[in-house]
């Protein structure tokens, strides 16, 4: 019994709306289940197992939206197991809560606080230097790599079940996370840089003493162990704000 | 030094790697859990998510030395998947003294839990163990990042009985 590739095709469509119904309880387990419904039901054709292995699937589950189809494609491969007698019915579940944990530290750690930011610097720079189609490209770019990454993980994880966790080991993430990291900051400097010098030609001092204190107050907050989302956003708020106000204020004296 | 004991149902993920290790400066974790420690997946999969400098050993919940990781020079976090492991914990030798500060980071829905914070729900036996352990000297307090604010033993209490049961 295995799930044909058309069914396993539309699981990943519906894994990208994971966490649409997220909820307190369960976080992500209407998603979870909702994804992997379709294969279900071409393991289970009768109505009594596939109501069974949908219940099971509705048990709390949670990780990073990206690696979580490295467990959908995982879940899949127990499953097929489950529905040839192979395997325990317990299995499968198992499987998705041993590995939700470490792989959303993986995604956290690789997507949220390295990938998804270097994209974001490089949009600020190519907006600065070529204008706003830098970041429809930068998006463009980002969601490619995203897209391939989690469809690779998807199938990697039907596949090999169990093995998917020495092929992400290969894939080295939080090292590249670490390259990602510093090559993002980078290309901050260079966004300040050029911040800098384009404020101060066209606005004066005030402005440059703005970009100034709003990188100060980046890496003090750097400096201080935000590594989090929240603090992220607060920056970029901060900023933002700043010079919104310094331009006003500029504009109107 | 134990700068915190988290108990988690996730064991280790994001939250702690990204958040909590940074900020206490952790340079070891030691995952005390029965499962865990008996399957190869999780022991693997654990290790695949670590920072290259920061270390993990997965070791059954009876075989923490407490007392040994307590005189360490570095800050060693340690994490429990329930309260009871907790409970277990205290009953192995771990006293307020060896580690002061217990975190209750993410404890999910089950029958007969209520809600206490946004991540963490909990049952009467499990909120006894947190009353008791303050009570003992430990400092328990429920957030699942650093940033959220801490809810302490009164207030997981109060919302324990305002919240309708589960």
């Amino acid at each position: 019994m295995t799930v044909p590739t058309r069914t396993l095709l539309r699981v990943f469509w519906r894994s990208l709306f994971l966490q649409a119904a997220w909820n307190r309880r369960g976080m992500q387990n209407l998603g979870f289940a909702y994804a992997i419904d379709p294969a279900l039901a071409a393991l289970y054709p009768e109505p009594e197992r596939r109501r069974e292995a949908l219940a099971r699937h509705l048990g709390f589950f949670n990780c990073h939206p990206y690696t979580a189809a490295a467990i959908l494609g995982g879940t899949i491969y127990h499953e097929e197991r489950v529905a040839r007698g192979e395997e325990p019915a317990g299995n499968p579940v198992l499987y998705k809560s041993t590995l939700q944990g470490p792989l959303a530290a993986i995604g956290d750690g690789f997507f949220w606080t390295a990938l998804r930011p270097f994209f974001g610097a490089l949009a600020a720079l190519g907006a600065l230097a070529v204008g706003w189609p830098a970041v429809v490209i930068t998006l463009a770019i980002y969601n490619l790599v995203h897209l391939a990454l989690r469809y690779g993980l998807f199938r990697d994880g039907y596949r090999k079940g169990d093995g998917i966790v020495a092929d992400v080991a290969r894939l080295a993430l939080p090292v590249f996370a670490d390259r990602l990291r510093v090559a993002g900051a980078f290309v901050c400097g260079l966004t300040a840089a050029l911040l800098l010098w384009r404020g101060a030609l066209q606005a004066g001092f005030l402005s440059g003493a703005v970009a100034l204190a709003a990188a100060a107050f980046g890496y003090l907050a750097l400096l201080g162990g935000a590594r989090l989302l929240p603090a992220a956003y607060v920056i970029v708020v901060a900023g933002v704000g700043a010079a919104l106000f310094a331009a006003r204020w500029h504009g109107s004296s | 030094m134990i700068p915190l004991v988290r108990i988690d149902n996730r064991l280790l993920h994001g939250q702690i790697l990204e958040t909590w290790a940074p900020r206490l400066g952790v340079r070891e974790v030691v995952v005390a859990d029965d499962a865990a420690a008996s399957s190869p997946l999780a022991k693997a999969a654990m290790t695949l998510a670590l920072p290259p400098d920061l270390p993990a050993r997965v070791v059954r919940v009876d075989e923490v030395d407490w007392a040994g990781l307590a005189a360490r020079k570095e800050p060693v976090l340690v994490l429990l998947r329930e309260v009871a492991s907790f409970a277990r914990a205290i009953a192995g030798g771990l006293t307020p003294a060896l580690a002061r500060r217990v975190n209750l980071g993410n404890v999910h829905y089950a029958q007969g839990r209520r809600p206490v914070t946004p991540s963490v729900f909990l049952s009467k036996e499990e909120l006894d163990v947190v009353v008791a352990a303050a009570a003992d000297g430990f400092e328990v307090e429920a957030r699942a990042v650093p940033s959220d604010d801490p809810a302490g033993p009164a207030a997981l209490l109060a919302r324990y009985n305002a919240a309708a049961g589960g």
